[in-house]
């Protein structure tokens, strides 16, 4: 197991290169002279080669990069260009709010798409599975934010059930803080539930269909035990995967349910940056959103393995 | 007797790949559903100046967020703005977006692709490595900061969308080369002395240009809805030219106009479903293996 994960680990280290890299050079992409921009059109020669031997902008853009490798790595993220603000502590007001919206997100689609997909699986070709596979269809094609304005329609504004939007911290006031999560949970669960269950409905039914369901029924396990049991934890093993693979999705949809509901999280950082052409802040964000990603699956092939016996080691 | 001489005749006759595709297209509910559902899109998006009743930026200060009626079909926006003519006309942006970026994405992922697998070794490696490198960043994300950094355009939108789907169209085609490659009519190529673009394009190309094809129209779906987030987040076409995105987002601070909300997300809805459904018709009647 330990050289499993460590062959893992060393896999990820070209991956970050390539990663890092790619956040880095979109600023060199950007128009304009970041030394015109500090120092305003009124600099002298003298002062604006200064700034740019301190920025190390006279070097090549190798060396330019691995300057800005090793301050991210220490955690200098620089500051906010408008706010002066340091990004690693904006940094750390934000990475709550995402990962609390993310898991409740993941909660949700797993909660519909799994007994959604078990049902289906079951009652295969009767009602409950065409109207499961009909709404998990439809589920792939509806747009994170068009699912949120749906329900904020229906729930803050028809039913007035639920604030339109705002955040609170969780340990502040928890009961007001999970119902304003409960909109964006959705927002991003829902699609997300569409693959699970879809992946759920297919994998099941493939397992129920073999020998060692068969014999478990025969020795008398109660239908329940064969389903849950038997069936379902080898079923889920593909699942596990899907969800793993759908982890960049959940985050795309928690920028933009971030952003319709007004949760101050990292999703928001990124648009809110771009709004203020303050590229630091969006640099950092999407740093660490990547670096979620990038662990979300090294944890999904980890648990594929104590999953999946079989998954040589 | 001369009808049953002309139908065996007829019967005989070597149907090519193609039409043998189309015939099974054609037994394909879901996949026709979906040809339909495009077709109507794609109308109404390129014959918008003769359909729509309305002029799209056409201001009517006397109906402002007026719900459907028989003047207006589906209402006006919040400035008194024909909805159903602004549907019409922004299909032509984001339909053309997509088409861009699935384009873009198709040609540089496939020459990527080739590259890699022809070449092998360590330059397979390298691009690869780099390819899984773009593959890590959320889609949406990616696409959000390319159009940040150069600009929120027509142009811009395509390449930004262009360039997040394109890792996965040169994984796609690698794949495909590796196995393709040490084929027999590959390999008397190469024993000829064929060079290496004439290989990767005369001789594997042609053999997984189906597969690409088919890829492409179940990508579009994906695009579609990346292109109408890039809208809705205000990073799309600037205003006044409507897209469905952004006509979405005015419905955030209007949540009492329904019509504004459900009109033009039903219009992303249908057309993202239905390249999905033609890109699952085309897979299954050309029997393509690809997993989506």
């Amino acid at each position: 197991m330990l050289t499993f994960i460590l062959r893992r680990l060393a896999f990820l280290v070209p991956m970050l290169l390539v990663v890092t890299f790619v956040i880095f050079a979109l600023i060199l992409l950007l128009p304009g002279d970041p030394v015109f921009a500090i120092l305003g059109d009124a600099a002298t020669p003298a002062q604006i080669a200064e700034l740019r031997q301190k920025l190390h902008l006279d070097q090549p853009i190798i060396v330019q990069y691995l300057v800005w490798l090793k301050s991210v790595l220490t955690g200098d993220f620089g500051r906010s260009l408008r706010t002066s603000e340091l990004v690693s502590d904006m940094l750390l007001t934000r990475i709550p709010v995402t990962v609390e919206l993310s898991l409740l997100s993941l909660v949700v689609s797993c909660a519909v798409g799994i007994p959604a997909g078990v049902i289906a699986a079951v009652r295969r070709n009767q009602w409950p599975d065409l109207v499961f596979s009909t709404a998990s269809l439809a589920g792939i094609a509806m747009p994170y934010f068009w699912t949120g304005i749906l329900l904020m329609m229906l729930f803050s504004v028809h039913l007035r059930w639920l604030p339109p939007s705002g955040y609170i911290p969780l340990f502040q006031d928890p009961l007001m803080s999970l119902k304003l999560m409960i909109m964006p949970a959705l927002t991003v669960g829902l699609p997300l539930s569409a693959v699970i269950m879809r992946q759920t409905r297919n994998s099941m039914v493939q397992v129920l269909s073999q020998d060692y369901i068969r014999t478990a029924e025969a020795r008398g396990v109660s239908p329940m035990g064969v389903l849950f049991l038997h069936a379902l934890r080898n079923a889920l093993i593909p699942v596990v995967t899907v969800i793993g693979l759908q982890i960049g999705s959940l985050i795309g949809g928690s920028v933009v349910a971030e952003t319709m509901f007004s949760l101050p999280g990292l999703g928001r950082m990124v648009i809110e940056g771009i709004f203020q052409r303050d590229f630091a802040p969006v640099q950092a964000a999407m740093l660490i959103i990547v670096i979620g990603v990038l662990l979300a699956n090294l944890l999904t092939d980890l648990s594929y393995a104590v999953l999946d016996k079989r998954v040589k080691i | 007797m001369t009808s049953i001489v002309q139908e065996t005749s007829a019967r005989r006759r070597p149907i090519s790949q193609l039409g043998l595709a189309a015939r099974r297209f054609r037994q394909h509910t879901l996949g026709k559903i979906g040809l339909a559902i495009m077709l109507v899109a794609i109308a109404g998006a390129v014959m918008a100046p003769l359909v729509a009743p309305y002029n799209p930026e056409a201001i009517d200060y006397a109906s402002i967020l007026s719900p459907p009626s028989s003047t207006y079909l589906l209402g006006t926006d919040e400035i008194g703005r024909d909805l159903l003519s602004r549907l019409l006309y922004g299909g032509q942006v984001s339909l053309a977006i997509v088409a861009g970026a699935i384009s873009i994405a198709l040609v540089a992922g496939s020459v990527i692709g080739l590259t890699a697998g022809v070449l092998g070794g360590r330059i397979d490696d390298v691009i690869m490595r780099v390819m899984d490198g773009l593959l890590a960043f959320p889609m949406l994300i990616f696409a959000l900061a390319i159009v940040a950094v150069l600009g929120p355009n027509l142009a811009n939108a395509m390449i930004a969308i262009g360039v997040v789907n394109t890792p996965e169209f040169a994984r796609l085609v690698r794949g495909q080369t590796l196995s393709i490659r040490e084929q027999e009519f590959v390999q008397a190529a190469t024993a000829l002395g064929a060079s290496v673009p004439r290989i990767m394009f005369k001789h594997i190309w042609p053999s997984l240009a189906g597969n690409v094809v088919v890829y492409a129209a179940l990508r579009a779906c994906s695009a579609l809805i990346t292109e109408s987030s890039l809208a809705f987040l205000g990073l799309g076409v600037s205003p006044p030219t409507p897209t469905w995105g952004q006509m979405l987002s005015t419905a955030l601070q209007y949540p009492e106009a329904w019509w504004i909300g459900v009109f033009p997300g039903l219009a992303i809805f249908f057309t993202a479903l239905s390249f999905n459904f033609v890109g699952d018709g085309i897979r299954d009647a050309m029997d393509a293996k690809i997993n989506t």
